[in-house]
């Protein structure tokens, strides 16, 4: 095997790992989270309950009122269990034929935990109709995963990313957008060799959208594989 | 004997307000913000004994809180709550001037233990 797209490999290999230990790291936060809610509201109740014990009168419009505030917290942790799982399957199988939309939405969900650290909002951009797309599903969202993490890593506080996606003949371009021009910092720059490589090895391309020396989008150019 | 007086800073509200009312049955005197800016605020104004702080959080992480924390008020007694088990973080913390540091889920228990130690160390 030539020598270089073996170290590629390695490194898309390692990053690829890394890329799945970020998103169940940030998911396993936010579960754990959930949890701490539900122990701290069940707790509450059980306050309610023991002084009710030692003669206190309980109110039982504040026992519904904790206990519906349990029930909205299961179903947070639900939703995002189940997020993480379609996430999780993604790496299944190595190219497939997938509803991008979905699989974009999917990821920007899961990347929101990212952007809210530096209270930016992710939003997305999609077409009405499915976009289809036979290509590596894993691959794509670690693409797409780098470009959040830039612009996101760059932007100024408050800011909004847009995720968009469309599709002409047989190629896809999803688009990362800032809706201000972000500065190609340090930690921008280290990004993009692996997105290269990533890039590369859908088969596709990117592109940097300059708006005075500040990046406005990143666009990513993918194929439809045969 | 005067009841303790206690700040919680954490972005979860849901969190926050239970905790906030658990702690107020067992009689202790306590507020929270949903945010460090508002801690910061909400300190300039008023004395507490003890501050229990949110590690993660948007905007200004609960790192850069405890430092304005402890020049601000170099008495308070600062206890971390954190959802990562990132011993690294937490020691680092430690050397910060914070009191200690919880790991979430919190027992409520072990919350009020850890409180009443550090109310006894700043005395």
């Amino acid at each position: 095997m030539n020598e270089s797209l073996h170290d590629r490999e390695q490194v898309l290999k390692e990053k690829s790992l890394a890329f799945f230990g970020s998103i169940s790291a940030s998911f396993s936060h936010e579960i754990n989270n959930i949890i701490a809610m539900m122990g701290e509201m069940s707790g509450l109740m059980s306050d309610y309950m023991c002084a009710a014990r030692k003669g206190r009168s309980l109110d039982s419009d504040k026992i519904e009122t904790i206990n519906n505030k349990i029930m909205q917290s299961a179903r947070r942790g639900e939703n995002i269990i189940k997020h993480f799982n379609r996430f999780a399957h993604s790496a299944d199988d190595p190219v497939k034929v997938i509803d991008l939309g979905e699989l974009l939405d999917n990821l920007v969900v899961l990347s929101r935990r990212f952007a809210s650290r530096k209270e930016i909002e992710l939003e997305t951009r999609f077409p009405q109709v499915p976009v289809c797309l036979n290509t590596d599903p894993f691959s794509l969202q670690h693409s797409v995963f780098i470009c959040i993490e830039a612009a996101v890593s760059a932007a100024g506080e408050h800011e909004t990313i847009t995720v968009a996606l469309e599709k002409d003949d047989s190629v896809c371009r999803i688009t990362v957008r800032s809706g201000a021009p972000f500065p190609a910092t340090d930690e921008v720059k280290e990004r993009i060799p692996l997105l290269k490589v990533i890039m590369e090895y859908l088969g596709g391309r990117f592109e940097l959208v300059k708006e005075q020396d500040k990046i406005r989008e990143i666009i990513l150019i993918i194929p439809d594989l045969p | 004997m005067a009841r303790m007086r206690v700040l919680l800073v954490d972005d979860e509200e849901e969190l926050v307000s239970t905790l906030e009312e658990r702690l107020a049955l067992r009689d202790i005197d306590v507020e929270y913000v949903l945010s460090g800016d508002q801690a910061l605020n909400r300190i300039k104004e008023k004395d507490y004994d003890i501050v229990l702080l949110d590690v993660m959080m948007p905007g200004m992480n609960g790192m850069d809180v405890l430092v304005n924390i402890r020049r601000l008020r170099p008495e308070t007694q600062i206890i971390l709550l954190t959802g990562l088990s990132d011993a690294k973080d937490c020691e680092n913390s430690l050397k910060h001037g914070a009191f200690d540091y919880i790991v979430k889920p919190v027992r409520i228990d072990t919350l009020i233990q850890k409180m009443h130690e550090a109310m006894r160390c700043g005395k």
